[in-house]
């Protein structure tokens, strides 16, 4: 019969699209985001990728949370039986790669920047407790007895028995660069499990992996110093990005008008008052951004881009008091100021 | 009986044609549709247009006092085509694609405005 003939007709049209339907999605590879939020290193942090395969994809996020909760375990101060804790309460020891690494690295950086930056500052951090609940202005005499344990010099480090070995009653923290190596870490992980699209933000240090899923770059604002969070007063633009900043509105407590923010001065022992409210470094790995953003703070506009310059592959922003913005010559195409309430000086 | 055919015939292409550009729309790559426009009227919400490239639309919104703007999607931005506003202010105005810009038509009480997908920036994530 002719009805028969057609519904044959229909049906067999009807299954060729939906298997050409299935195949062409296959071939399409439907590519999600997959996001991750969670609190650790005294922060909250979020990962999102893209991926067009699911299980690998949380997987990676997964190994993700799994390598920060490792190595706050091995490097917080605020962790009774870290290595770093226990580093400091014995004032030697063996410790893992990976401490080595990173106290290895802080060292070359306080160098660098002539122990502007030094993470023996520690019983610094300590005494003015700007970001706990019992923050206060120290005493000269309290301050000049810190100041006494901070040198980077007397840390010594023997490679081949992984062995730090501290200065007289010297105590290690190292707040100011571990966020930086744990972002490069999650990178790792991320590409091992195949994810070549996406992003890593620990709390404001933020590193890119490859360019969003439609092929585009990401956008990444630099926070408005004056404004309120997720304000931002440019976009930075690029691939495989890290980008880090350390700015005076992060963690500080006031007082009588006045404010005392985080980032510490070693020389004079209270907080940099060296003109800048943020800077912004733009770098390959997480680790050197950590690091640099601090020291380019507490060393000013002048001095703080001559170092950068001198760096390749490194590129800074720098935020004054008076609301001008001085940037490292090759930035270029990297950096759009957005705010015009804010002026770029060339 | 004849007749009968060509009429299950047309029926059967109907049936295919359907079939075909469903499952072919249900193929696009949602993940390019970054941009949101948001058309709302005496403040609420009532249209959330996805720009993508491939979107194509002419809508015509009626309002009190019969009021009316016809707005265009077109090549990833929205733009008002017609509206009844005394100047043409909101035709003026042309077509928009990016999150800090807006169309407003005050007679129609008509506000277009261009979400990301993450909210209201232009950014994916911020360094702080």
């Amino acid at each position: 019969m002719k009805l028969k003939k057609y519904t044959a007709i229909i049906i067999m049209i009807m299954i060729s699209f939906s298997i050409g339907a299935c195949s062409v999605k296959d071939r399409k590879e439907e590519v999600k985001k997959y996001k991750r939020n969670f609190t650790a290193l005294g922060t909250s942090i979020e990962f999102s990728i893209f991926s067009n395969n699911e299980k690998r994809a949380n997987i990676a996020l997964e190994e993700g949370q799994k390598k920060v909760n490792e190595i706050e375990g091995k490097m917080s101060i605020n962790i009774d039986k870290s290595e770093i804790s226990m580093l400091n309460a014995q004032g030697q020891g063996k410790v893992s790669e990976e401490n080595l690494y990173v106290v290895k690295t802080a060292l070359k950086y306080a160098a660098l920047s002539n122990g502007k930056f030094d993470i023996t500052v520690a019983p610094l951090v300590k005494l003015w407790g700007i970001g706990t609940d019992h923050p206060k202005i120290p005493s000269a005499e309290e301050i000049n007895k810190a100041k006494v344990l901070i040198n980077y010099k007397t840390v010594k480090i023997e490679e081949n028995n992984k062995k730090v070995t501290l200065g007289k009653d010297q105590t290690l923290d190292l707040g100011a660069i571990a966020k930086g190596y744990t972002s490069d870490e999650v990178r790792k992980v991320f590409l091992k499990n195949g994810i070549k699209s996406g992003f890593i933000n620990l709390g404001g240090n933020v590193m890119t992996i490859g360019n969003k899923a439609d092929g585009s770059k990401w956008n990444i604002g630099v926070q408005n110093p004056v404004a309120n969070r997720d304000e931002y007063l440019g976009i930075i633009t690029g691939t495989d990005l890290s980008v880090v900043t350390s700015g005076n509105y992060e963690r500080y407590f006031e007082r009588d008008g006045v404010r005392y923010a985080h980032i510490l001065d070693v020389n004079t022992g209270y907080p940099a008052k060296a003109g800048v409210i943020s800077t912004t470094i733009i770098s390959k790995d997480g680790i050197d951004g950590d690091a640099l953003s601090t020291t380019a703070y507490v060393l000013g506009v002048e001095e703080g881009i001559k170092l950068i310059e001198s760096l390749d592959g490194v590129d800074a922003i720098f935020v004054t008091e008076d609301k001008k913005v001085y940037t490292t010559s090759n930035i270029k195409d990297k950096f759009e100021l957005t705010n015009d309430s804010f002026k770029l000086v060339k | 009986m004849k007749k009968a055919d060509k009429i299950i015939g047309i029926i059967a292409i109907g049936i295919v044609i359907f079939w075909g550009t469903t499952t072919y729309f249900f193929n696009q790559d949602i993940s390019k549709n970054k941009l949101i426009a948001i058309i709302k009227q005496s403040g609420k919400v009532i249209k959330r247009i996805p720009l993508g490239k491939e979107e194509n639309k002419e809508i015509k919104i009626i309002g009190e006092g019969n009021h009316y703007n016809i707005i265009t999607i077109k090549d990833g931005s929205v733009a008002v085509v017609q509206g009844d506003c005394p100047h043409s202010e909101c035709v003026k105005m042309g077509a928009i694609n990016k999150t800090r810009q807006v169309i407003a038509c005050i007679p129609n009480k008509l506000t277009i405005s261009i979400e990301g997908e993450k909210g209201e920036n232009d950014i994916d994530i911020n360094s702080y």
